[in-house]
């Protein structure tokens, strides 16, 4: 072997590579800005009978089933009575064995030699199973299938018996994880849809709540539910709500978050425009204002629609505690959000451009903590707000109580550590701490991300301009949410536009004056409407 | 059509109107020429916001008599499409003016009392995009926004005025209005100027404020409103300062504060009550810029209203860079002739449109009475 | 759904495009030139004194920043000072020789000399833009009898971290007692300016001999006596730089001075008296002493002879009537003083206030209002304001700007009318 020979071997020229690759399969060029060509075209699904014969029938599902790779579709074939063929077909683990064991099959099977085969007598008199359906589409009877319910067909019959046997594991009703009241019920939703609806049923015990069911429009075909009370919430809503989920054709929808953002009004607002929370109490309380709630399989949080600022900023507990009490936290929590929002922003102002506002001792200090730091001062706030969300994401991140100690180790020794290596002054230190307390005092997670990079916003527009700068960027901010609306609600309605509302929309009403829904979700009839008619 | 208009309470509409009224009257005298013969404006300008209502009151009867639903109907109406075409355009550019004016004032402010050397134009730079993109939002954007500052402005003029209580001479209105009741009147007939605009820009659009009716109601609140404002502010000024020092003064509301000699924050916000003006004077920009478009768009018959707002912006920027950088020598006189004739110029199209309106019948498409718009 | 994917992209391409114009924009703005608050040096007061090769010796005082959190009463002020012909000539100087910007916007006292207020240079001095200085005008104008170095040096001994707050007790403190003018730049330019009345300044002093508070704490932490080095007779305690009393102004330029006790009067007759202490002696008739009464009567007490009192005045109310209908301008001033009597050797005016002690006492009051108004009469100064009610007499811009008010304030005739309510006598005759 030469020596050239041998140094191809040794570097591996002569082998192939073999590892594995994902080649593409369109053809051509891609477009300027990206994006597929139609390789998978999108197909109406069409109407599928059934067979009448159940080999057949039997066959078309373990087809699509690919049964043969695929061992959680059970297919039973049984007689009924000793003389009917029929076949049963069920998921493995979302179906109940015991149900199916003991209200189909036994019956069926122990049936008498009279029986008769139609469905509807089966079901009525055979079948001891609590919901049934019948459906004759075979693409329908495929997503039951899979939904957990059990196909029943019958030799001879073209159609399939549809029949409730859900049984899989589920993680059982606990406390919210997010939304915490001290007064207020410790029930949050879970990951099962069933559950979920439950869970508002205990509180709303109305004739006119409806659970509309639908599938997500994911190619996963999640099952979602639209909850409402059908004669008060605005009939064009709940219209408007179906328009856009019939709208949806994406490949997974997994969660309620990835259903918010494909149906809210403006994907790329900061602030979000649909409120999501774990709490059925909270869910419920918009219901009866006469908003419209969405729950999904598998998301334990539910959508609540129409929203408005007044919607972002309230929590269970204002209303379970007293009025003097739920108003003073509301006072107290606006003034926190206006604090997180300007306060960074106006002091970067004042000590930029306008030091004659602020009074002797405040600079005195401002100068004196500043004396070592090497940073401009609007780059240390930033620096500052950068680092409290770090410690913020960090402490969320991470799990337990490790998670809390972080937050709080964070925030003392980095801050402290941060003073003393003349990183950082005391004062932005307290200053980007009250600004993040604030952010605290937001209950809704996504608004509370948004308002910190609105804070980071309204710091560089201080720094670039002062007061003009802050006073320029905090109108285009009260212009941006002015405009903003939520599935044609105005985001700060009932203050602008002026709606119907006994007193300042920062307050609570007193429970005992509350007989109608908000005025602007423009409800149909109210209780105090109802109790008249009930009178005459 | 993209107009951009929605719908607007008539709460909004107040609190739109009644800034940009009272911003326009409050920021935009020629002090020099206004106090040159004593202080009466806190006599003048509300009484021109009384006689711009009822010029306001006369041109929304002459509406609801001939079926108009706006104001670009009415010139229509009375004075033919050509006619119209004419009159708006110099509506139109009496809404650049009066957009431009407040804006004007203010940036010399700052450019005077806060920045070191920085140019006009950097300062426009800050505020006439905010003002742009406002207008570009639309009627109920502006009308919201306004709602949202407005109590803002309100409490910050009155704390202003009450910290300087203490200063507060009687001897300084003397003598009263100047002793010439001859002036006093040509100064109220000519700080219309100041109000008309507002009530214009009601009249334009209308269909946003839903309707001739509710249109009406707004703008008699609005300027009751911008009156009383008008007239506190300037007594107050008038009772801390005497009509010479007045005539030197910039922008007097300004020095309020400056009187005031505790070393609290809350005490010394000369600059923040500068800026919740500011505010103000963004708002009635873009309410002004906005209405001028929207008339513009109704009189020519286009089916957006966004190239015309461009324009309007553009004319707006060129006007002030024009001012600021004095390219056109005495450019300020505008600012000034505006002051002094400028009502004429907004007053007599639109009486004569009313008298026109008002005794040719009823149009076809005349509205009855309650029926919506 | 291939479209709806396009015109969201057309979407997002506009919005891009837009967002980065905006950018673009405001990169052009640039920042409006900001400076950190730790960049600046913050003039605290502004002085002015005749030059000796220029116009004027100007004197800055800016605060120094404590140069460590746990020490007390460390910081005091910088003084800086420059000649030049103008205000902005002299800063300019100034400037050059500091590493940091002067910051205006905390520019609480403008002082003079006292020579140059004399000479009338003020008005010069003033005659430049102030809004380019940012100077609020609230601060207080004042004049120095020593020299500004003297004035400021003794301000700035005491080392005090807020010298603005410190200024600023001083002034108030001296208020309480009437006995000073406080004036602001507003009211000084008005006066100035306006014509209807003279502006009065409160004086500042300067006692070298003065044993300071931070002097006696130096030595005392040096572990020495505070009072080793004071001289015989020297005040102990306090500030070496005082103010009180007011400086009549002619116009621009000071044409008198008044003590403390004629500046209460003054302050009165101006109605910007709020209460002080009025000590004075008084010649108590025969007769008014019921001689069988006290037992410890003393040589004061014999009638005729001049008692020392101590009388507490507020003032009520005051009101000013103008007569322009004869050939000299008449003027009527009424006051209501309330009085308590703090000290009375005698102890007889609260007794006997409606048995004579009333008149006595309003008599003296009368006396001083005329009196000092003479004073400010002869030094052409219009000090109690009464230009001002004269000007209400005009019904027209024109007349009033015709009418030369001081050439008139030479002639004028003035009343003084004045309405006391006794309060209280009792502190001054029992024991606590």
């Amino acid at each position: 072997m030469g020596f050239t020979e041998s140094m191809r071997r040794f570097l591996g020229f002569d082998k192939q590579d073999v590892r594995y690759e994902l080649l593409e399969r369109e053809k051509g060029a891609p477009q300027h800005w990206g994006g597929w060509s139609d390789v998978y075209p999108d197909g109406d699904v069409k109407k599928v009978s059934f067979s009448d014969d159940i080999t057949e029938i039997e066959r078309q599902f373990r087809e699509v089933f690919r049964s043969d790779i695929n061992t959680d579709i059970i297919f039973r074939r049984f007689n009924i009575a000793g003389k009917f063929p029929a076949l049963l077909i069920y998921m493995n683990g979302m179906a109940g064995d015991k149900s199916i064991s003991d209200f189909i099959l036994r019956p069926l099977m122990a049936a008498d030699g009279e029986v008769k085969t139609d469905p509807d007598y089966l079901i009525n008199n055979i079948l001891q199973i609590s919901e049934t359906e019948t459906d004759t589409d075979f693409n329908s009877a495929k997503l039951a299938i899979m939904d957990g319910r059990t196909a029943l067909f019958v030799d001879g019959s073209t159609v399939a018996i549809l029949l409730e046997t859900r049984s899989f594991e589920k993680r059982s009703v606990m406390q919210p994880e997010n939304e915490r009241a001290i007064r207020g019920p410790k029930e949050g939703f879970t990951e099962s849809l069933r559950t979920n609806i439950t869970l508002v049923r205990r509180i709303i015990h109305s004739d006119d709540l409806v659970a509309e069911f639908r599938m997500s429009g994911g190619d996963n075909n999640t099952r979602i539910a639209i909850i409402y009370r059908d004669g008060v919430t605005n009939r064009t809503l709940i219209e408007e709500i179906k328009r856009r989920l019939a709208a949806i054709s994406t490949r997974m929808v997994a969660s309620t978050g990835m259903i918010e953002q494909l149906i809210e009004d403006t994907g790329w607002s900061p602030i979000p425009q649909i409120l999501s929370t774990e709490r059925p109490d909270k869910a419920c309380s918009y219901i009866m204002q006469g908003g419209v709630a969405l729950i999904s399989e598998g998301s334990p949080f539910a959508l609540v629609m129409p929203v408005t600022i007044a919607t972002m900023m309230s929590t269970s507990e204002d209303i379970y505690m007293r009025w003097p009490l739920g108003n003073v936290m509301r006072v107290i929590r606006y003034a926190g959000v206006i604090l997180s929002l300007l306060l960074p922003g106006y002091f970067i102002a004042l000590a930029m451009y306008h030091q004659g506002l602020l009074s002797t001792e405040v600079l005195s200090t401002v100068i004196q903590s500043r004396k070592m730091v090497f940073e401009p001062l609007p780059f240390e706030m930033i620096l500052l707000l950068f680092v409290f969300q770090l410690i913020r994401e960090a402490g969320m991140r991470v799990p337990g109580s490790v998670g809390q100690a972080i937050g709080v180790i964070g925030g003392l020794i980095l801050g402290q550590a941060a003073v003393a290596a003349n990183l950082a002054s005391s004062v932005i230190l307290i200053i980007v701490a009250l600004s993040g307390l604030g952010n605290f005092c937001i209950p809704d997670y996504s608004t509370q991300i948004s308002a910190s990079y609105f804070r980071i916003a309204f710091v560089l527009a201080a720094w670039m301009g002062g007061l003009l700068g802050l006073v320029a960027a905090f109108m285009l901010f009260i212009g941006y949410i002015s405009n903003l609306k939520s599935f044609g609600v105005p985001f700060l309605a009932p203050y602008a536009p002026k709606t119907y509302a006994k007193r300042p929309f920062i307050l609570r009403g007193k429970i005992g004056l509350h007989h109608r829904g908000e005025d602007y979700l423009n409800t149909f009839g109210d209780s105090l409407e109802k109790r008249r008619d009930t009178n005459q | 059509m993209n107009l951009k208009e929605g719908r607007m309470g008539m709460q909004e509409g107040v609190s739109l109107a009644a800034t940009a009224m009272a911003v326009s009257g409050l920021f935009t005298l020629d002090q020099s020429f206004t106090y040159s013969k004593g202080n009466s404006s806190y006599v003048t300008l509300p009484v021109a916001a009384i006689l711009s209502l009822f010029l306001y009151l006369i041109l929304i009867a002459s509406m609801r008599r001939s079926g108009s639903r706006n104001l670009s109907e009415l010139l229509k109406n009375a004075f033919g499409s050509v006619g119209a075409s004419i009159a708006s355009l110099v509506l139109f550019l009496c809404f650049i003016i009066a957009a431009y004016s407040p804006i004007g004032k203010f940036i010399q402010s700052m450019h005077a009392l806060y920045y070191n050397g920085v140019t006009y134009g950097q300062i426009t730079l800050f505020v006439l995009p905010t003002v742009l993109i406002i207008a570009w939002l639309g009627f109920e954007t502006i009308g919201r926004a306004a709602k949202c500052f407005v109590g803002l402005m309100l409490l910050i003029t009155a704390i202003n005025i009450v910290s300087a209580v203490n200063e507060f001479e009687v001897y300084r209105l003397y003598p009263i209005l100047g002793g010439d009741l001859r002036r006093t009147t040509e100064l109220s007939f000519s700080e219309m100027a100041c109000f008309l605009p507002g009530m214009v820009g009601l009249l334009v659009t209308c269909n946003g404020l839903n309707g001739v009716k509710s249109a009406k109601k707004t703008g008699i609140i609005a300027a009751l409103v911008a009156a009383g404002v008008c007239f506190v502010a300037q007594f107050a000024l008038s009772l801390i300062y005497t009509y010479s020092e007045l005539q030197q003064l910039f922008m007097p509301l300004y020095r309020l504060n400056h009187l005031n000699r505790f070393e609290t924050q809350l005490l010394r916000m000369d600059k923040l009550a500068q800026m919740a003006w500011l505010n103000g004077c963004m708002l009635a920009g873009s309410f002004y810029i906005y209405a001028g478009s929207l008339l513009f768009t109704q009189s020519f018959g286009l089916k957006d209203i966004r190239p015309p707002m461009g324009s309007a912006a553009v004319l707006t920027m060129i006007v002030l860079l024009f001012e600021f950088d004095g390219v056109i020598l005495n450019f300020q006189q505008l600012r000034n002739i505006s002051d002094s004739i400028g009502f004429v110029v907004i007053a007599v199209p639109l009486l004569i449109a009313a008298f026109i309106a008002l005794l040719k019948k009823k149009s076809g498409g005349a509205l009855k009475e309650g029926s919506k718009v | 759904m291939k479209a709806m994917v396009v015109s969201m992209r057309k979407k997002i391409c506009i919005i891009m495009a837009i967002v980065l114009m905006f950018c673009a924009c405001a990169a052009l703005t640039g920042c409006l030139n900001p400076i950190s608050l730790d960049n600046y040096g913050y003039v605290v007061t502004i002085g002015a004194d005749k030059g000796k090769e220029e116009k004027y010796e100007v004197i800055l005082e800016l605060q120094r920043e404590r140069s460590n959190e746990g020490s007390e009463n460390e910081g005091g002020s910088i003084i800086l000072s420059s000649e030049g012909n103008t205000l902005f000539e002299a800063i300019n100087r100034i400037s050059y020789r500091t590493a940091y910007p002067l910051n205006f916007t905390r520019t609480h006292v403008f002082i003079f000399g006292e020579e140059l207020a004399r000479e009338g240079m003020i008005e010069d001095f003033f005659k430049l833009s102030f809004d380019k200085l940012r100077i609020r005008q609230s601060a207080i104008v004042m004049i120095v009898q020593c020299t500004l170095r003297e004035y400021l040096g003794g301000l700035a001994a005491n080392n005090n971290p807020n010298l603005t707050k410190f200024q600023d007790d001083m002034l108030y403190d001296q208020i309480n007692s009437g006995q000073i003018a406080v004036t602001d730049l507003s009211t000084f330019l008005e006066a100035c300016d306006g014509e209807y009345f003279d502006p009065v300044t409160p004086v500042g002093f300067f006692n070298e001999k003065v044993v300071t508070d931070a002097s006696q704490k130096t030595s005392s932490s040096e572990g020495k006596n505070p009072l080793e080095d004071a001289e015989e007779g020297a005040p102990l305690g306090g500030t070496m730089s005082l103010t009180t009393a007011a400086a009549l102004f002619d116009g621009w330029k000071m044409t008198g001075m008044l003590t403390p006790h004629d500046t209460q009067f003054m302050n009165m007759g101006r109605g910007e008296f709020k209460s002080g202490t009025i000590t004075c002696s008084l010649s108590i008739p025969k007769g008014s002493i019921d001689s069988g009464k006290s037992d410890k009567s003393t040589e004061a007490d014999k009638p005729g002879k001049q008692v020392p009192i101590a009388l507490l005045a507020k003032m009520d109310k005051r009101t000013v009537k103008v007569d322009m209908s004869g050939e000299k301008i008449k003027v009527k001033v009424s006051l209501n003083l309330d009085i308590s009597v703090e000290q009375d050797a005698t102890r007889t005016i609260g007794e006997k206030w409606n048995e004579g002690m009333h008149e006595l006492v309003q008599d003296y009051f009368v006396s001083e209002l005329e009196r000092v108004f003479k004073i400010c009469q002869e030094c052409n100064s219009d000090a109690m304001g009464l230009g001002k009610y004269v000007s209400k007499e005009f019904r027209t811009v024109a007349e009033l700007e015709a009418f030369d008010w001081k050439k008139n304030y030479a002639d004028i005739e003035v009343e003084f009318d004045l309405n006391l309510m006794l309060d209280d006598f009792y502190i001054a005759i029992s024991r606590q």
